[in-house]
């Protein structure tokens, strides 16, 4: 063969080959469901049906039988199968390695979970009422013809729920009891679990609708919505008990003295109840405590520049301990909005007035740690930067800055904003912010000035920004409304679930309810309060202290003769043998005496809106069920006198 | 020398047609789509599927045409495709065209079929996220009052589904900073502590803690 025939050959090949590999690439990338999620994964119209083989592969892996004389995608049972099932092989769950870790291997691969846990995947079309069940004593999953009308990733949940219930650990379903759901049978799982030896199906299928939401990239804005309504759809309405993190909460306040020693204030006793702080180093000491909003617990700024949290249920430690490292030392930190973002993200300010930031990276699927880079627009080329010593989120979503002057500033949300906006409207004329919080829901401005007087803003509509859309207003300060019990200046002020509180310059801290109808004021010479703080404590967490004495102890230990369970807390409350009313707590004192006044009998009760009772049995049976409405819950004493009267924490007045 | 000139122009021969294969209409597909017909039948118009009020809903699509039966009677993927990815609503004005509509869909009663109950709870828990973006606030602000005595009746009312009542008064405390001190103190009195103290979370943090991911 001639030399230029082999080349010509060779060119003939390169392009055959070219083109071959070419279009063939092209499939693969459109048949690959993973490259595709920018388009929605819960509409049949928009999943790819995958090649008959493809789909017969799958139907064999889950031992689903297929007609062979049937084409799959023109079919209306298999090719709606045939399109979430591919879909479902091609799901990629980047999962934090803490978040349901029992659960993770199952949910991962919803493929192969399913065929591990069933025998068999049929049909059932006489079932009327099922979307799908499981014969369990054959591990068979059958799906009805409601099945067939479900969303994708709702049929796909159904699978993963029916898989479940072929484990010998899926406790199976009960009556709906207490909660919003009709009184159906078999329509709740008693509890939610997320360990793999108790969890029921219907945690199954909200992990696995969480899971989604959370940890599967490139979702659309829709499917993504639509997931994390559903988990919280399945976490609302299919358990008779909620999880503990949407049970009845209860405010409890936190001290810090000039020792840097850390109290929690019984909220009858007004004992500062000590906390060990074994997580200190030499020399080190708590300088600031502060609400954590993300675990509802507490977070510890130290001499060191360290940053401590903790939570009843988890105990102490380094908030991000996996990001942040001991060379950077944290000066403040809270959950803002930094300027021109629009979601509040966990940040950090530094001994240079660095901020970062924890973000999330959507490639690597982890946390990881952003220091905040100004925007620089062509309107501000060299943006005014303060010198910031504290932030924090108010107004809903908008975030301000205070710097060391104890000036306010907004931070910016349009990019024709200044980054750091000092309005004069933000700032009092001749005074200077000592504190500034955005009230329980983040929704409101108040501010500490250095008169000690507490300020809130009321905001104006000045007119509407034709651009933004956007009203402009103005924030005008006025006095706020609370009741101190001595004329001190104001250092600090909270607000929790029932209370809000102010702490003085000498150390005492006043209380007030919402309804401001009762107030209280603690003080004692004994110390020297430097800061306060407040966070939720569930109605069915563990106690606070691991030495709090359980009920038995304390009746014993105190002579109680008439108790009741302590959900502030935890152990017991109750009146003594002489008629005191007696808290058990922790530490040297374990018997804490309430005022001086003796009674006769004791209860709990629990308040509704406007001063509604709540029966005890209906109280007792639904403490954390959705049915539960209680704003508050108090105690109920009655005199010698019978004279009946109601303690709410944090509303004795000490005597 | 040559051999090189040569390598070089294999790869580009082949790179070319590599190119014109890539963007030539599939092969396969064209084949495929000669067995597939243009519209695969709706399970639900055949005679043996079950009818039930679902399914009848989920294929009526007449709705998207009036924004009164969309929001009264939309649900699942479809309402939240329409809700986060559609202009649908946006397009509609600010509040007060849609109030009627909206207080019809929060003032039905829930169904009694669990499946359905929660489909309507998931559909409720859309729109009042829907209705929190920025869109419809801001075209809201003429209508405040009005927007914010809707959230704040769904935030108290004892008979809606907790959660429901947390994202309306998550979509609340949007408004809550023109109202004076007192009224604001006065509800925050009304508000369950549960409620409280997770409407200023996101559904992400939500289920973060829940699942425990912090741990």
């Amino acid at each position: 063969m001639k030399k230029n025939n082999i080349i010509s050959i060779f060119f003939i090949c390169a392009a055959i080959f070219g083109f071959i590999f070419g279009n063939g690439q092209k499939k693969i990338g459109k048949r690959n469901p993973s490259s595709v999620h920018t388009v929605s994964l819960n509409s049949y119209d928009d999943l790819v049906c995958p090649s008959e083989v493809e789909y017969r592969n799958i139907a064999d892996e889950l031992k689903l039988d297929v007609p062979k004389d049937i084409v799959v995608c023109n079919d209306p049972i298999h090719g709606k199968l045939a399109k979430f099932l591919f879909m479902a092989k091609s799901l990629q769950f980047s999962f934090s390695p803490n978040w349901a870790p029992e659960l993770q291997d199952d949910l991962k691969n919803p493929i192969n979970y399913i065929a591990k846990m069933a025998n068999k995947i049929g049909f059932d079309f006489s079932e009327k009422t099922a979307i799908a069940y499981n014969k369990r004593s054959t591990r068979e999953v059958y799906l009805g013809g409601i099945f067939f009308i479900q969303d994708p990733l709702n049929a796909l949940s159904v699978l993963v729920h029916e898989a479940r219930h072929s484990s010998e650990n899926d406790p199976g379903h009960v009556t709906c009891r207490l909660g919003d759901i009709p009184k159906t049978s078999g329509g709740c799982d008693e509890f939610f679990s997320i360990n793999n030896e108790n969890a029921g199906a219907y945690a199954y299928s909200a992990a696995f609708y969480a899971a989604l939401g959370l940890y599967v990239g490139n979702l659309t804005k829709a499917d993504r919505e639509y997931v994390l309504s559903s988990a919280m759809g399945y976490i609302g309405t299919r358990f008779n008990q909620l999880p503990a993190e949407l049970a009845q909460a209860y405010d409890i306040v936190s001290i810090l003295d000039k020792n840097g020693n850390v109290y929690l204030l019984n909220p009858f006793s007004y004992e500062p109840i000590p906390m060990s702080l074994p997580f200190l180093r030499n020399d080190e000491r708590i300088e600031r405590i502060e609400n954590n909003i993300s675990n509802n617990g507490l977070l510890f700024f130290t001499s060191k520049n360290s940053l401590y949290t903790w939570d009843p249920n988890k105990g102490f430690s380094l908030l991000y301990k996996d990001l942040i490292s001991d060379s950077m030392p944290i000066y403040d930190g809270a959950r803002i909005r930094i300027p021109f973002d629009d979601y509040p993200y966990y940040n950090f300010l530094t001994a240079d007035n660095k901020m970062y930031y924890v973000d999330f990276d959507a490639e690597q699927m982890k946390k990881v740690l952003k220091e905040y880079q100004i925007q620089i627009n062509h309107e501000f080329p060299n943006p005014f930067i303060p010198k910031i010593s504290r932030f924090f989120m108010a107004l809903f979503g908008e975030s301000f800055f205070q710097d060391k002057e104890g000036i306010f500033y907004r931070g910016a949300r349009y990019a024709d904003e200044v980054p750091f906006d000092r309005r004069s409207d933000l700032n009092l004329a001749g005074k200077a912010w000592v504190q500034g919080m955005g009230g329980v829901l983040f929704e409101t401005l108040y501010g500490i000035a250095n008169d000690g007087k507490l300020y809130r803003a009321s905001i104006k509509v000045v007119e509407e920004n034709e651009q933004t859309g956007e009203p402009d207003v103005k924030y005008i300060f006025s006095e706020a409304s609370f009741q101190t019990a001595l004329e001190k200046k104001a250092k600090k002020y909270i607000e929790g679930l029932n209370i809000r509180a102010l702490l003085d310059e000498r150390g005492g801290v006043s209380f007030e309810s919402y309804d401001q109808k009762i107030h209280s004021f603690w003080n004692t010479d004994a110390f020297e309060v430097k800061d306060i703080a407040v966070f939720r404590k569930y109605q069915v967490t563990n106690n606070l202290f691991p030495d709090v004495m359980n009920k038995e102890k304390f009746i014993k230990q105190c002579q109680i003769r008439n108790s009741i369970n302590d959900p502030w807390i935890g152990g017991g409350i109750g009146l003594d043998s002489r008629g005191f009313l007696i808290v058990g707590a922790a530490g040297a004192q374990t018997c804490l005496r309430v005022g001086n006044k003796k009674y006769r009998s004791l209860q709990i009760n629990h308040f509704a809106m406007e001063q509604e009772k709540i029966s005890d049995s209906d109280f007792n049976a639904s403490l954390n069920t959705l049915s539960n409405p209680f704003v508050q819950s108090a105690l109920e004493l009655v005199d010698e006198q019978g004279k009946r009267e109601f303690i709410r924490p944090y509303e004795y007045i000490q005597k | 020398m040559k051999r090189l000139i040569l390598s070089i122009s294999l790869i580009l021969c082949f790179l070319f047609f590599y190119l014109i294969g890539y963007y030539t209409p599939d092969l396969l597909d064209a084949k495929d789509e000669k067995n597939i017909p243009k519209a695969v039948k709706p399970i639900s118009n055949d005679e043996d599927a079950m009818p039930t009020p679902l399914m009848v809903k989920k294929n009526n699509n007449n709705y998207k045409k009036n924004i009164g039966s969309f929001i009264l009677l939309s649900s699942g993927a479809e309402l939240f495709k329409e809700l986060f990815q559609g202009d649908f609503l946006k397009n509609q004005g600010g509040f007060s065209k849609l109030e009627s509509y909206f207080q019809k869909r929060f003032q039905k009663k829930y169904p009694t079929n669990e499946q359905a109950y929660q489909n309507e709870f998931v559909s409720r828990l859309g729109l009042l996220k829907a209705m929190g973006r920025e869109y419809l606030i801001k075209n809201s602000y003429a209508n405040k009052k009005e927007l914010m005595d809707f959230y704040k009746n769904i935030a108290l009312k004892k008979t809606e589904h907790f959660l429901v009542r947390r994202q309306a008064l998550q979509n609340f405390s949007a408004w809550m900073k023109f109202l004076p001190e007192k009224d604001r103190l006065s509800i925050l009195a009304k508000i369950p502590n549960r409620l409280l103290a997770s409407a200023p979370k996101t559904e992400e943090e939500i289920l973060k803690e829940i699942f425990h991911e912090e741990k």
